[in-house]
C-alpha cells in the first residue's frame, strides 16, 4: 500500500484504524515543519525538536480518544488541527516561563466587528517561485531571519503559522489556532508583515 | 518594498528552511526509532531487540521519546482503580479499555493484578475502605523491567548486578530493588520523611509469571529521613520464577 499519495485526513484515518505505516507517513510530512515552527518561536534547535517530539506523541495518543481524535466533521483540516496541538503546546510552555516576560495576548487587537479588510488569500502568491525567490541570496536569507527574530512573539508566532501550507494558511485557520476572531488575525498579520518590511528596509532592501 | 513581496520573500525563506530542516532530520534521524514502534515497546518491553537497547543507550533523542511516550500512555491508578470497581464512565472509561484490551499494556494489566489493589477494591465495593484513602497514600509503581536471561552455573556471569530505582510522584517513597554482591535480590525502602519511623510499606515485585510480596518496615532512621529493606532470596532461583520482565508496586500501610 503506498502512503505517499494519500491526505493527511485519509492517513489519520488509517493510523486509527491501526495502520501504524500510515502514521509514520504523517511524520515524515510534519516533523521538519513542526520544528520549524517551534525554532521561530525562538526555542531553539534542541527545544524546537522536543516540542515537535510532543507534539507527534501528543497526536499518536489521539487515538485511544474516540474524543479527541481528529475527525474532518469538525470543519478543520489536518494541519490546522496539528499547528493548533503545536500552539497550544508552545504556549504551556511560554506561560511556565511568564517570570521571563513571555506572553503571547491578542487582547488590544479584539475590536468586535469591524471586519471589511481585505484578507491576505488574495494577496498569497502563486505555488511556483519566482526567479527572484529561486535566485534568493544567503544575505538577504539572514536579513528575513534577522527581521523575524526581532519580531515580537506574538507576530512571529503568527507568521510561522501563517507560512505553513507554503505561506498560504488561510486566516480563519490562523484565528481558529490562535483563538481569536478572525478580523484579529488578519490585524496581527498586518502589523507582522508592517515591522518585517520596515525591518527589511532598514537593512537596506527596498 | 510592498507587502505582497515581504509576504514572497518569507515564503522563499521559508522554503528553504524546511529543506533544509528535513535533511538534517533525515541524517541525524535515520537510526532512531520510530514512533509507533516507541508506543509498541512501551507497551510490550518484551519487544525491545539488542540493537534497539543498545541505540537507545547513546540516543538521548530516543530516550526522550520513550520517557514521553511513558509519561503520556498510561492512565492514572485511580482510573484503573476505578475500572476495576467499574464506576468509571466516559472518556475515561474508554481510554482505560482501549489501553487494557486493545493495546494489551504489560504494565498496567499487570498492575491489576496487583494483590493490594484487588484487596482494596474489594475493601471499597464493602464499604470498609475509601478511594480517598488509597489517594493519600505514596505509591511507587515502576515501569516494566526486563530481566537478565538466566545464565548457566558453569558460565561467567558477564552482566552488571542487576538494579531498578523507582519513587512516587511526591518523592515521598524511593524503592530500590538490587542485586547484592551475594547473589541476593534485596529490596529497600526510603523515606525523607522521619516521621514515618516505624511504619510499614506493602511491597509487591509483579512478574510475568509470579508476583513477590513482602511487607517491609521502616526500622532504621538518620538524619535525612528513614529507610527499611528486605531479602527475597537468591536473584538467580528468583529471576526464572518471575519471568521475562516485572515492576515494582509499593504503598505505604495505614
Amino acid at each position: 500500500m503506498s502512503y505517499k499519495g494519500m491526505s493527511d485526513e485519509e492517513l489519520i484515518k488509517a493510523y486509527y484504524e491501526c495502520n501504524n505505516e500510515a502514521f509514520e507517513e504523517l511524520y515524515h510530512r510534519y516533523i521538519a515543519r513542526l520544528k520549524q515552527f517551534f525554532i521561530k518561536a525562538r526555542l531553539g534547535q534542541q527545544g524546537a525538536e522536543d516540542m515537535s517530539q510532543d507534539t507527534i506523541v501528543r497526536v499518536m495518543e489521539t487515538k485511544t480518544t474516540p474524543c479527541k481524535r481528529y475527525s474532518q466533521s469538525r470543519g478543520a483540516s489536518f494541519k490546522t488541527w496539528l499547528f493548533t496541538i503545536a500552539y497550544h503546546l508552545l504556549v504551556d510552555k511560554l506561560r511556565r516561563h511568564q517570570k521571563q516576560g513571555i506572553e503571547i495576548s491578542f487582547s488590544d487587537l479584539e475590536v468586535e466587528g469591524e471586519a471589511g479588510e481585505e484578507p491576505f488569500e488574495e494577496l498569497i502568491p502563486s505555488a511556483e517561485p519566482t526567479p527572484e525567490e529561486k535566485s534568493l541570496s544567503q544575505k538577504l536569507r539572514q536579513a528575513v531571519h534577522e527581521c523575524m527574530e526581532s519580531l515580537p512573539d506574538r507576530e512571529r508566532i503568527a507568521i510561522a503559522l501563517w507560512l505553513e501550507t507554503d505561506g498560504g494558511m488561510k486566516e480563519k485557520d490562523l484565528a481558529q489556532i490562535l483563538g481569536v476572531s478572525v478580523p484579529t488575525a488578519h490585524r496581527v498579520l498586518k502589523r507582522a508583515f508592517c515591522l518585517m518590511r520596515k525591518c527589511l528596509e532598514g537593512k537596506g532592501y527596498r | 518594498m510592498t507587502e505582497r513581496e515581504v509576504m514572497q520573500l518569507l515564503r522563499a525563506v521559508h522554503k528553504l528552511d524546511i529543506e533544509e530542516q528535513e535533511k538534517r532530520i533525515a541524517t541525524e534521524r535515520a537510526n532512531c526509532l520510530p514512533f509507533t514502534r516507541a508506543r509498541a515497546l512501551v507497551l510490550d518491553p518484551t519487544l525491545w531487540t539488542e540493537n534497539e537497547r543498545s541505540h537507545l543507550d547513546t540516543c538521548r533523542y530516543c530516550a526522550r521519546l520513550i520517557e514521553t511516550i511513558e509519561r503520556n500512555i498510561h492512565p492514572s491508578l485511580r482510573a484503573l482503580f476505578l475500572w476495576q470497581l467499574k464506576k468509571l464512565s466516559g472518556d475515561e472509561a474508554q481510554v482505560v479499555q482501549y489501553h487494557l484490551e486493545s493495546d494489551r499494556c504489560r504494565r498496567c494489566l499487570r498492575l491489576t493484578q496487583s494483590l493490594w489493589l484487588q484487596g482494596l477494591v474489594e475493601a471499597v465495593k464493602t464499604g470498609q475502605r475509601t478511594l480517598a484513602q488509597l489517594e493519600a497514600l505514596p505509591i511507587v509503581v515502576s515501569n516494566t523491567t526486563p530481566l537478565p536471561a538466566p545464565v548457566p552455573a558453569f558460565a561467567p556471569k558477564l552482566r552488571p548486578p542487576f538494579h531498578i530505582r523507582s519513587e512516587s510522584q511526591d518523592g515521598s517513597l524511593v524503592v530500590t530493588v538490587r542485586e547484592t554482591d551475594e547473589g541476593e535480590l534485596v529490596a529497600y525502602v526510603e523515606t525523607p520523611n522521619r516521621e514515618l519511623f516505624g511504619r510499614k510499606v506493602n511491597l509487591e515485585l509483579l512478574g510475568e509469571r509470579e508476583t513477590l510480596t513482602a511487607e517491609v518496615t521502616f526500622d532504621f532512621q538518620h538524619e535525612r529521613g528513614c529507610v527499611g529493606q528486605h531479602s527475597f532470596g537468591q536473584f538467580a532461583e528468583l529471576a526464572p520464577r518471575l519471568g521475562r520482565d516485572f515492576q515494582v508496586f509499593a504503598v505505604l500501610t495505614e
